[in-house]
């Protein structure tokens, strides 16, 4: 097992850097349990817009 | 505000450190096509039926009666409110709530290093059904690898155990090779053992995989030495 914990440490040294590309605009949830899920699993607060067209 | 405040590239910046959702129950704004797909007007991400979904959602949890819209709420992670106000902010008055919500509720992880680690570890699960080990070891490694960022607890867990049944497998590969060997069926040990070296190739375990295949190989060497052919 400490050898794999090794092969773990090795290939972690090897990962490619992420490719993460930030977002131009805002990401919003698709429903409000999403936002829920997403924000206790970030530990991040939730901002709610309504809105109505005119 | 749709156009005025959430395109604010601070707002946008500011949002990060947030879930964002957006609530109406309105379509007439229309649609357009994204990917193929008919995405709403306003905010291409959602659908209308997104939006308006949400609407209903939340609708009689944060306001009674006649709302004055636009309207915002902000609430703690568990979606408990904080604090709301009705008709439209300036990008300015609405980044500085945000800021002071913020201050109350301490950091959590951003959306970027999130969405990240989502891909990162969608990418381990499929590279270990794939049986990619290394590829699925390397994804998990790089959430595990965010660990200090605030927040970031549920994503680095969840890539640890997805590291943690990885190595399993790794473990189990080189049980089977090693089983293999013993039994004495040589010719198939030495495929299993190419087969980890070709994924572990200078890690320690492709040096084990590369020393049974040297001591292998020397055996054969030996004993044909000795004019005794190994078994096939």
């Amino acid at each position: 097992m400490k050898k794999l914990t090794l092969a773990t440490a090795a290939l972690a040294l090897l990962a490619l850097p992420a490719l993460a590309k930030p977002p131009v605009e805002v990401k919003w949830a698709k429903s409000w349990d999403e936002a829920v899920k997403e924000a206790k699993a970030r530990n991040v607060p939730i901002m709610l817009g309504l809105h109505k067209d005119g | 505000m749709d156009s005025s405040v959430y395109a604010n590239k601070d707002f946008i910046k500011a949002s990060k450190r947030w879930v964002c959702v957006y609530g109406s129950k309105d379509s007439g704004h229309g649609t357009e096509k994204v990917n193929g797909a008919e995405m709403c007007k306003l905010h291409p991400q959602l659908t209308c039926d997104d939006h308006m979904k949400v609407n209903g959602e939340v609708s009689g949890k944060f306001f009674t009666g006649t709302i004055k819209m636009p309207a915002t709420v902000w609430c703690d992670s568990d979606g408990k409110e904080v604090g709301k106000q009705q008709g439209a902010l300036s990008s300015k008055q609405l980044i500085e709530k945000m800021a002071e919500v913020e201050k109350q509720l301490g950091p959590g992880l951003g959306s970027d290093e999130y969405w990240m680690a989502q891909d990162r570890l969608a990418a381990g699960e499929k590279a270990m059904g794939e049986a990619k080990l290394r590829d699925a070891l390397a994804s998990f490694n790089e959430v595990v690898k965010m660990e200090k960022l605030p927040g970031s607890k549920a994503v680095v867990d969840r890539a640890k155990a997805g590291l943690e049944r990885t190595n399993e497998m790794v473990q189990a590969l080189v049980a089977n090779a090693d089983e293999i060997r013993s039994a004495g069926d040589l010719d198939r040990a030495k495929e299993k053992y190419k087969e980890i070296l070709a994924q572990f190739r200078g890690t320690e375990i492709g040096k084990k995989a590369e020393k049974a295949l040297a001591e292998m190989e020397q055996a054969e060497k030996d004993k044909v030495k000795k004019g005794n052919p190994p078994k096939r």
